[in-house]
């Protein structure tokens, strides 16, 4: 797609989107959001730069292998979260939750062990999505 | 008790090592080092199981427990008791032997590695059968026999027959597993329970229950398959292209004794009545006989031993159907005497395979001069075999002789023993058949090589069997009070004395064995003759054979028939397959809550209010899915579609539901750059207006659809929101995960493991894609791999 405003609007738009889905992500446990949202967004963005500029800006055919690793990975994390899950709580995907008191900002901060599950769905969502996309637009 | 979790994991823990190993190891030459390294293994588990001796002496049974699925009493729990340690005992101690023979046997072209990764993967998987006490954990060890056993007899797969041998002993070994898990299922439903140990009390509530035969019967199918008795032997033989270490480990010490083994396991459970005795001692005596009658009819020595093995087995099988506490001491004796000398006797085979370059007594014989020493060891199995005095095998068929005496439920006292004894006189021709023609008469032709004694590390592991088989029948007090006391009330549930004793004075069972030896004599000396009128009947009478119905009916048979149901369901039309599954789903799902719903109150429809734009919503949406059905340029009908997802994520912005929105639009905005993607594949226009048959019929799908989900909705509507779970989320999801987004939290936390599946889903659906789509542009390379067969 050869269109000047769209490739302005690309550079405009798509480091928001995928700066806003990190933070998507990162609320999810909490306010609206979560990995499923969050990938699906970071991978509008990746559609769009792939509409604009195709290969020009990023080079989705040679590199397509980091989306390949990207939702392998995130199976993976998934997994394994699951399964420290069972070494530590007792049962597959057990979660948990620690509070921990952040040294320098004094700010007592939380972490879910299913936020680092959700951070897997994030990563099969996205990767799995931009592989689609390289894929089928490869055939052009 | 972690010693147990040693013992069982130990084995796997080794294999998955070569495993991982493998790409290191295959570059440097490790020679027979590998496998002096692997024989570390199986003697740990020997020095493992003897220490757990002492403890099974003092106070009996004991359970050790690892919960898996609690909710369902699934769990990897060990029983550690007389029987599982005499049967963890034969699979250390004959695995130690047969490693320690392999490393001689298998020169430097074969595939070492492969052999010692699958045969561990074996030996933990077989431990895990004796040694486990809850159904399942046994049924999945079980099947791991299966596959393993598959992989080492098809260990020289180039061959067709190695191929044919391993399918076969998995098809009907996993037939019987399937039917076996059934049977364990059944078993549940009456007890209650998947702990061995507690079934095994219950035999009472087993006997009296209605389930009792459809049990034992699944139950004793897989445990027939298995143990190969009749008509479901076949697969012994063929299996006899394995490795000989395999052969002699696998088929003929331990794995087909799995099947023996449940029995054993589970009769104090299931025996004791009638139907018991007929089942199992009926296929054990059939097994027997037909097992006799074949083995003297061949000449390879493998498949003489094979058949052997097979009767043997219908005889330890027999004995554990008559079901007194006599006959369960006598096939345990037997059960570690058969073991002895069938090993040993395998072993010696191998090495006269070795030695001549072949096996078959028309090219091997008057072995005696030749190899001095396996002719020792090879007499001792042999008489042993045959059940002469001063071995082990005189002892139990003495104690098999006499438990045919005094079996229960018998209406002709006299045909038991008589069966028994005309079985005893094959095994005595056949073992003379070996002994005889293989070390003393010449062969008709002349072997491939001159043949030559191996040397003494590959003496060394049938020469310690035949010691034990000796012992066995000198001291066999030894093994009595060691262990075989503890087994044998293990399986008949009461404490058990043995007083082993080679002679007993002039009785009954002393004049049987004598017949025995008489007309066993008169059969070996009329072998010949008897092979003939034999050929003769097999060539006539083809379909008696269990092989013709496997080959004919199975191999021929269900290829064509399996090749027209896939024909018939997998039509390769994307469009039949959805209009299928989706009239299905509709029809039993709408017919499930018709039968079981309340009727239609449309009490809530009337109360809710709509306002101008929720209408609005509405009627843009009909708009946009009657314009997807009718453009007739594709672009446009994609994004009328999309149109529709949009305006339902509207729908979830005015009713309140941030998350789903969000989701919805993402998706839709996704979805639909990538159906326009895949459609870049087809023309822009659709083809010419489909066929009045196939436009009614995607009409009336529709409309089931439509009217089925709107019934959903109505329905929906009609119960009372209080019964939801939504509530309970709402007040847990804080408390329990530490989330306030319930959303969310539901996704990664309460239903986790849903959404690991729908990931996992997920990837595979980008994999399929990815095959799809870059196989596609090798069409040379995709029929390379259909064409090479």
């Amino acid at each position: 797609m050869n269109s000047l405003i769209f490739k302005t609007i690309t550079k405009v738009v798509s480091p928001i989107l995928m700066i806003f889905s990190l933070y998507l992500l990162l609320r999810g446990h909490q306010l609206p959001g979560g990995g499923f949202i969050a990938g699906l967004m970071t991978s509008a963005g990746f559609v769009m730069i792939y509409l604009a500029y195709g290969c020009e800006r990023f080079d989705f055919k040679h590199r397509s292998r980091v989306f390949y690793f990207m939702f392998s990975g995130g199976l993976a994390l998934s997994f394994l979260t699951g399964l420290a899950g069972l070494f530590v709580g007792g049962y597959f995907l057990k979660s948990g939750v620690a509070h921990v008191e952040m040294p320098l900002i004094h700010e007592n901060w939380e972490f879910a062990s299913a936020a680092v599950f959700d951070i897997g769905v994030y990563l099969v969502v996205c990767g799995v999505c931009v592989s689609l996309m390289t894929l089928l637009g490869e055939e052009e | 008790m972690t010693s147990i979790l040693i013992i069982v994991f130990f084995p796997f823990a080794a294999s998955l090592l070569l495993l991982l190993l493998s790409p290191a190891l295959q570059k440097i030459n490790f020679g027979t080092r590998l496998g002096w390294a692997i024989s570390v293994v199986p003697f740990t588990c020997v020095a493992l199981i003897l220490s757990l001796l002492p403890g099974v002496h003092a106070g009996g049974a004991s359970t050790f427990h690892i919960p898996w699925v609690p909710r369902y009493g699934i769990e990897l729990s060990f029983l550690v008791d007389g029987l599982s340690i005499l049967f963890g005992l034969l699979i250390s101690g004959i695995g130690f032997l047969v490693v320690v023979y392999s490393i001689w046997y298998l020169s430097e072209k074969e595939d070492r590695l492969k052999f010692y990764l699958y045969l561990m993967m074996f030996m933990g998987a077989m431990l895990g059968v004796v040694f486990s006490n809850n159904l399942f954990g046994l049924f999945t060890f079980w099947e791991l026999t299966s596959v393993s056993s598959f992989m080492l007899i098809g260990f020289w797969y180039h061959k067709d027959v190695s191929r044919y041998g391993a399918t076969k002993a998995l098809v009907i070994t996993g037939v019987g597993g399937i039917a076996m898990l059934a049977g364990f299922i059944v078993l549940y439903s009456i007890t209650g329970t998947f702990d061995i140990s507690e079934i095994l009390l219950m035999g009472d509530v087993i006997r009296a229950s209605d389930f009792y035969v459809p049990a034992l019967i699944l139950i004793f199918l897989g445990c027939a398959t298995k143990s190969a008795q009749f008509p479901f032997h076949v697969w012994l033989p063929n299996a006899m292209e394995a490795p000989t270490p395999v052969s002699a480990y696998l088929h003929s010490a331990t794995m087909v004794k799995a099947g023996i083994f449940l029995v054993a396991r589970l009769s104090p459970a299931f025996s004791g009545t009638a139907f018991w005795t007929g089942l199992v001692a009926g296929v054990g005596l059939t097994t027997m006989v037909v097992g006799g009658y074949m083995a003297i009819r061949q000449t390879d020595l493998k498949g003489l031993l094979a058949y052997s093995t097979i009767s043997q087995l219908g005889m330890i099988m027999a004995m554990l159907g008559f079901g007194t506490q006599y006959s369960a001491e006598a096939a345990i004796v037997h059960i570690i005497n058969h073991a002895g000398f069938k090993a040993a006797l395998f072993m010696i085979v191998g090495i006269i395979d070795h030695g001549c370059g072949t096996r078959d007594l028309t090219y091997v014989g008057g072995l005696k001069k030749e190899m001095p020493h396996s002719f020792k060891i090879a007499l001792v199995g042999c008489l042993s075999m045959a059940g002469l005095p001063i071995f082990g095998g005189f002892i139990s068929k003495e104690m098999f002789y006499e438990s045919t005496l005094h079996m229960p439920y018998s209406g002709f006292p006299y045909l038991i023993p008589f069966i028994a004894v005309s079985a005893s006189i094959f095994t005595f021709a056949y073992s003379f058949k070996f002994l005889i023609w293989g070390f003393f008469y010449d062969a008709p032709k002349s072997p491939p090589h001159h043949p030559h004694e191996a040397p003494a590390l590959g003496l060394f592991s049938p020469a310690l069997l035949a010691i034990i088989v000796v012992l066995l029948g000198i001291a066999p007090g030894f093994f009595a009070h060691g262990v075989l006391e503890l087994a044998a009330s293990a399986v008949s549930g009461k404490t058990a004395d043995l007083n082993l004793a080679l002679w007993h004075g002039v009785n009954t069972p002393l004049i049987m064995s004598f017949f025995t030896v008489v007309i066993g004599i008169f059969l070996f000396m009329r072998l010949k003759k008897v092979v003939s009128v034999q050929d003769k009947l097999s060539e006539k009478v083809p379909w008696l054979s269990p092989n013709f119905v496997y080959n004919k009916g199975f191999l021929e048979g269900i290829p064509p028939l399996t090749q027209a149901c896939m024909r018939w369901f997998q039509s390769g039309n994307l469009k039949q397959y959805l209009s299928v599954i989706i009239t299905f789903v509709m029809l039993s799902t709408f017919g499930l809550s018709i039968s079981q719903g309340n009727p239609l109150t449309f009490a809530r429809l009337f109360q809710t209010e709509l306002n101008f734009v929720h209408l609005l919503t509405f009627i843009l949406l009909i708009v946009a899915s009657l314009a997807t059905v009718c453009f007739k340029n594709r672009i446009s009908a994609i994004l009328a579609l999309g149109m529709t997802g949009f305006l339902v994520a509207f729908f979830y912005v005015l009713m309140g539901a941030p998350d789903l929105a969000l989701t919805q639009f993402l998706v839709e905005s996704v979805a639909v750059i990538l159906i326009l993607l895949v459609f870049y594949f087809l023309p822009p226009y659709f083809k010419e207006a489909p066929p009045q048959r196939t436009k009614i019929s995607d009409i009336s799908i529709s409309v089931l659809v439509g009217s089925v989900m709107t019934y959903y909705m109505l329905m929906v509507m009609d119960s009372h929101l209080t019964e939801t779970i939504a509530g309970y989320y709402l007040e847990v999801s804080e408390k329990l995960a530490g989330g306030r987004n319930v959303v969310n939290v539901v996704i990664v936390d309460f239903r986790g493991l849903d959404t690991m599946f729908e990931i996992a889903v997920f990837s595979i659906a980008a994999l399929g894609v990815y095959g799809m789509l870059k196989l596609k542009k090798k069409p040379k390379h995709i029929s390379k791999v259909l064409g090479s067969k």
